[in-house]
């Protein structure tokens, strides 16, 4: 049923998008197209963990580039039935970052905010991970609702700032929001594990 | 962090209360996490384009130490002194290995790195582990190489305090023989028959 439904999407134009898993797959073969998309979706995410383990922007960046760098050598020892995707690239990027914050002699800065903080370091890496799963997520939605959630949480701006901000009325960004929570909440499931 | 927010005002009063729920999950792992950057620098998909394509990529502050250390390194070998190239474990790598966490380690990651042999036909490990709970006492953990499922031969134990730990051994097996790495916990008093989880596992081939 499924592989007619995607068939007939085919036909029509419509792209399914692959997998993380896939891309994985074909960057092990040396595929730079594959390679280029998985940054694409997940730079920000890499980018945004960086920064909260490393206190220069300039070392962050570093580290991201080493991520994909990683990513890039090791895609072939990548095993689907192992785990997930998402996990994988978490991890990469984990002991990416970690190897940077290592080549200096003051500690890593972690978190700073007041949840990390306080937290043990089993709830620094659960903070984390569920962060890297939400800003993955988040690069997945198409980018009117990205936009909009984006501004909504992290802006401080009300929906009326918003709404000016991005010049559509009201009422748009509240459909778009409750579209994108929407779907947030099915991409979400898909990168739990 | 932001706080829980009151979703009628984010979506208007329409919203059925089956949705209303399921959004107010999403929204409060929305506002539990800091917000991911505003963009990524040019300069870094410049510089991650580079790694497929090949293309040159620019001098990042990276790139320019890296530089700084090969010249030395050949400085070195100019003069007579010799030179070796090595990670920072202080062993030359033949491969690094990526360590996937199975379901009951979620968040935990590993990366081993494999040297070469020495002249005795002797291999160093050096395992960084991160996310691991630590055990009570007098447990601790063991990295293996498996065979079919089987466990094969032991590596090495190891700790783990709070953070990110590193153990290094040497090991003298045909990598060959085996297909698997795995990181088991051991408990105090457990069982003899206990039958251990695969906390940590990656492909043994190098």
């Amino acid at each position: 049923m499924s592989s007619v439904l995607h068939r007939d999407m085919a036909v029509v134009g419509m792209a399914v998008p692959e997998t993380d898993a896939l891309l994985i797959e074909r960057t092990g073969r040396g595929d730079p197209a594959a390679f280029e998309e998985l940054y694409r979706r997940f730079a920000r995410p890499v980018l945004a963990m960086a920064r909260r383990q490393l206190s220069d922007p300039g070392r962050a960046e570093d580290a991201a580039q080493e991520t994909f760098a990683a990513v890039w050598r090791s895609a072939r020892s990548y095993r689907e039935e192992r785990g997930s995707a998402s996990a994988w690239l978490y991890a990469v990027a984990r002991h990416a970052i970690i190897d940077r914050a290592r080549q200096r002699v003051e500690p890593a800065v972690e978190v700073p905010d007041e949840a990390a903080l306080e937290a043990s370091t089993e709830e620094r890496v659960e903070l984390s991970w569920l962060a890297w799963r939400v800003h993955s997520a988040l690069e997945r939605l198409p980018e009117r609702e990205r936009a909009v959630l984006e501004l909504a949480y992290w802006s401080e701006l009300s929906q009326s700032e918003i709404a000016s901000y991005l010049d559509v009325p009201l009422g748009t960004v509240k459909t778009r929001t409750r579209a994108g929570l929407s779907r947030l909440e099915g991409l979400l499931e898909e990168v739990r594990e | 962090m932001s706080e829980p927010r009151d979703l009628s005002e984010l979506l208007g009063d329409d919203i059925p209360p089956e949705e209303l729920e399921r959004l107010r999950r999403v929204d409060a792992l929305l506002s539990s996490v800091p917000g991911p950057p505003p963009e990524v620098p040019a300069s870094l998909t410049h510089a991650v384009t580079a790694v497929a394509t090949g293309a040159p990529q620019l001098w990042t502050r990276r790139r320019a130490l890296v530089a700084v250390a090969l010249a030395a390194a050949l400085s070195a070998l100019f003069f007579g002194l010799g030179a070796r190239i090595a990670g920072d474990q202080g062993f030359e790598e033949r491969a690094v290995v990526q360590m996937q966490a199975a379901e009951g380690a979620r968040g935990a990651s590993a990366v081993l790195r494999v040297g070469d042999l020495d002249e005795s036909g002797n291999r160093p490990l050096r395992l960084e582990v991160e996310g691991l709970k630590p055990l009570p006492p007098g447990g601790y953990y063991a990295l293996w190489l498996a065979k079919d499922g089987e466990y094969g031969a032991t590596c090495g134990s190891f700790r783990m305090g709070e953070g990110e730990t590193t153990a290094e051994w040497t090991v003298s097996y045909d990598l060959a023989d085996y297909d698997e790495w795995v990181v088991t916990p051991y408990l105090p008093n457990e069982p003899r028959d206990f039958e251990r989880p695969w906390l940590l596992t990656a492909d043994a081939e190098i």
